[in-house]
């Protein structure tokens, strides 16, 4: 597992690549948090994900409601097939990600809980 | 009584609803074959009548229904497509299953061959391939398409039958669950192996990254599992964790399959339910929602006014299920008889406590009667109402009837209806039923013309028979409209006149020729046929009708078609009445047929040839003594009073002594005894305890004419020189 953080002008872009299990989560962790810390949007690029299990998840899930809770937008790009099956297999809605985050961002009304 | 009895005879009652609906529902079908709706209704009473009559012991029933429950069950999944030949199947079942249930009770002996018979054909109509319980068909049924669809999905709604039980399984790990090396996601897999499955994990509730252990699970999940395996395979799945976790399996089974016709339950209450939110949350959260209506109306996307239409259409539909639902309590009838009987009773005496009271003068007592009049004067309304039953029902059964006559008379013909929500008393509907199939019968056997003689006379090869019913003041008028050839009034008189019952050089009026239909042994047509012809029919038209206090009325257009208004009571329990008083005796007039009251003084009155005439606003009316015709004893009173009545837009005046005024009347029947006297129809009693005679104002003005005809018969006889 590997994780790529490039700034941009809007904020920054966290890719990660790799597996992302219970093994490496501990690891993810601190170059996670060190990117919510930064200015700006963060958006997750998950193209290159590789296998994820629940922790890997669960992981992601953090992250994201950690955004939210700073009032960041926080959005999800590159679900590949493998990481949608992967949510579907634990039963997390992709919603679960991104869309609570922009929505907050936009000042609206939580869709998901519609 | 024998339970297995007592359930037998519910099921007969019941049965007999199912086959209405299962008549009703086919006749649908035919005309819209894509009815999916129809089919699945039809399939569902089809269905009930199977494991109802299986469930009380009626195991002949039980399997003869299973043979067309399979054949629907493939209409239903579109393996099968509705044809000719399981409509008429379907009807000879419902014509089979309603023979069963009459033998099952008369112990009469039932056709097996023929049940046998159409078990087999409807066995044909299946593909081969599918098992249909019946003996292997030997040809493919041309309309049976082939390309059979694939097999449903398991439903998570368990069918019937299906020993799957549903559950919601709650799975709450402690966050050291990772790191004792199990894997969530292989658990779940485990479970979907069990049957159909459906899971949530409860991802909103993680805590921030930054202070979290990403090691740690905080996740928790709702799982809702359809099994056959049972909740100890559950567990087993959940064995290894069950220290570090909080498993809870509840069976919700009944939540989901009670009625799978049903919606399916709201989220707030499946919330409330599982004990997500408490009652407080869910009302004060659908407080501060948005309707949809107003949400789509803010957005600019559609007009209020569309709205409130869209929603005035969904509460009729909410009304109509509501109607459907038949939320009904089943009561004998015998009990309703009974509740009436006592209701008139007590109307009756309040009659008698008013009029004492009235003479006491006992100020007193007068508001507490009178507040019992009003509470009595309710009840007798509601006690009314709830026997007062749609016709539709009866209505329904005709389309058969229609289908089955107009095919074998080789005519087409579609059968109209309106009016099919008007309310009567259920005693009228019943005795409805058969007058109403003799009059729709001439209707398709004389009445409607076939497709060859219409062509000709520039009419649409189909006729239609139109059935109306409207409420009329205190009467509903049932209408049968056709609009084939018409009365032929001068092959009426020819036959009248041939059979004598019409003096050769009497002319008569067209509602007087009409009138001749309705005499016994009376027809016309040239052949007899199955259908009618045999001259019985019209006059027990005219009996039952009248027993019932209603009147007919023929309207005809040669070549334009034939009405014929029955005009019914819409209850045959209490009717408002006009007491009068003859000598020592009271007599109630129906108040709907009074048209006036008067004063019998010497200007109005007249006596030509033997015959009594008043002078109604310049027209002349004949005039009946009830003394006369009651035998009552003189003397008569210096100043008598006439009552005109219309009955069937005949006038006639009533002399009676003294008019009393308007009369709550609660009909009693008479005994057997008075079955046949012509002038009366019934009784009541008064407030003093007297009874009262309730006058049959048709059967007095029909014996009237007989006497009349007798009086002229006897006079042309006198002047008829006597041959030697």
């Amino acid at each position: 597992m590997q994780i790529n953080v490039t700034q941009t002008d809007d904020g920054s872009i966290v890719a990660i690549v790799g597996e992302l299990r219970l093994a490496a989560v501990a690891d993810a962790k601190p170059d996670l948090v060190a990117a919510l810390a930064t200015q700006g949007a963060l958006k997750l690029d998950l193209s290159d994900l590789g296998d994820c299990d629940t922790a890997g998840l669960q992981l992601l899930l953090m992250t994201c409601a950690s955004a939210r809770a700073k009032g960041k937008r926080c959005v999800t790009v590159g679900h590949t097939a493998a990481f949608r099956a992967a949510l579907d297999r634990v039963g997390i809605a992709a919603a679960s990600f991104a869309l609570q985050a922009v929505a907050r961002d936009d000042g609206q009304d939580d869709p998901g809980r519609r | 009584m024998d339970p297995a009895d007592l359930y037998q005879q519910t099921f007969r009652l019941e049965a007999d609803e199912l086959l209405a609906e299962i008549e009703a529902v086919i006749l649908l079908i035919e005309e819209n074959p894509e009815d999916d709706d129809a089919v699945n209704r039809l399939f569902r009473a089809v269905h009930t009548m199977k494991g109802s009559g299986g469930m009380c012991g009626l195991t002949d029933i039980a399997n003869f229904s299973h043979g067309l429950e399979s054949v629907l069950d493939k209409v239903r999944s579109k393996q099968l497509r509705v044809s000719r030949a399981l409509i008429d199947l379907t009807l000879a079942y419902r014509d089979q299953v309603a023979i069963m249930l009459r033998a099952d009770g008369d112990g009469v002996a039932v056709d097996t061959d023929r049940a046998a018979d159409i078990t087999r054909r409807l066995a044909a109509l299946c593909p081969p391939a599918a098992p249909s319980g019946g003996p292997a068909p030997n040809q493919q049924p041309p309309d049976a398409t082939s390309d059979v669809a694939s097999p449903n999905p398991k439903p998570l709604v368990a069918a019937p039958n299906d020993p799957s039980v549903s559950y919601r399984i709650r799975f709450a790990p402690q966050p050291p669950l990772f790191l004792s090396g199990t894997e969530p996601a292989l658990l779940l897999d485990e479970l979907r192996g069990l049957g159909d499955c459906a899971v949530v994990a409860h991802a909103d509730d993680v805590p921030l990254l930054e202070d979290a252990d990403p090691e740690a699970c905080h996740l928790s999940w709702d799982i809702l599992l359809t099994t056959a395996s049972g909740k100890d395979a559950i567990k087993d799945v959940f064995a290894f964790v069950e220290d570090i976790s909080k498993i809870d399996i509840e069976d919700v089974s009944t939540d989901f399959i009670h009625n799978p016709d049903e919606p399916p339950p709201r989220l707030g209450d499946i919330l409330l339910r599982r004990g997500d939110i408490a009652t407080r949350d869910l009302d004060d959260a659908l407080r501060s929602q948005a309707r949809l209506g107003e949400l789509l109306v803010g957005g600019g996307v559609v007009s209020g006014a569309k709205v409130a239409s869209a929603l005035t259409e969904q509460q009729s539909i909410a009304r109509q299920q509501l109607a459907a639902k038949n939320d009904s309590v089943r009561v004998p009838s015998d009990k309703l008889d009974a509740l009436i009987d006592l209701v008139g009773e007590l109307v009756t005496n309040q009659a008698r406590l008013g009029q004492v009271t009235g003479d006491t003068g006992n100020l007193l007592l007068q508001a507490p009667v009178e507040e019992a009049e009003r509470l009595i004067g309710e009840l007798r309304d509601i006690v009314l109402t709830v026997r007062m039953m749609p016709i539709g029902a009866t209505f329904s059964r005709f389309k058969r009837l229609v289908r089955d006559l107009s095919g074998d008379l080789h005519k087409q013909i579609d059968l109209v209806t309106r009016g099919a929500e008007t309310e009567l008393d259920k005693t009228v509907i019943d005795r409805l039923g058969d007058p109403l199939v003799h009059l729709i019968r001439n209707c398709i056997d004389h009445g409607i013309e076939s497709p060859e003689a219409r062509t000709r006379s520039g009419k649409p090869p189909t006729g239609t028979i139109t059935l109306t019913a409207v409420h009329q003041g205190a009467n509903v008028i049932i209408s049968v409209i056709d609009d084939g050839a018409g009365l032929d009034t001068t092959a009426i008189l020819a036959k009248a006149r041939e059979r004598g019952l019409v003096p050769p050089d009497t002319d008569l009026s067209e509602r007087e020729i009409f009138e001749l239909i309705f005499l016994p042994g009376f027809s016309t047509a040239r052949t007899v046929t199955g259908v009618s012809g045999r001259g019985v029919g019209m006059d027990v038209v005219r009996r039952e009708v009248d027993s019932l206090r209603g009147s007919i009325d023929v309207h005809s257009e040669p070549g334009h078609g034939t009405r014929i208004d029955l005009s019914l009571p819409l209850t045959l329990a209490i009717i408002e009445g006009l007491m009068v008083h003859v000598a020592d005796d009271k007599f109630v007039i129906p108040l709907a047929a009074v048209e006036e009251c008067m004063e019998l003084t010497a200007d109005r009155f007249a006596t030509t040839s033997g015959r009594n005439i008043i002078h109604v606003r310049g027209a002349p009316v004949p005039l009946m003594r009830l003394r006369d015709i009651f035998s009552l004893p003189e003397p008569r009173p210096p100043l008598e009073q006439a009552v005109v009545v219309n009955v069937a837009d005949v006038r006639v005046g009533l002399a009676v002594d003294q008019v009393i005024g308007n009369h709550q009347t609660v009909i009693k029947s008479l005994g057997k005894l008075y079955r046949k006297a012509d002038c009366i129809s019934g009784a009541t009693i008064t407030g003093d305890g007297n009874v009262a005679l309730i006058l049959d104002l048709a059967g007095i003005i029909r014996s009237a004419r007989n006497d009349e005809a007798a009086v002229v018969a006897r006079n042309a006889a006198m002047r008829r020189p006597v041959a030697a």
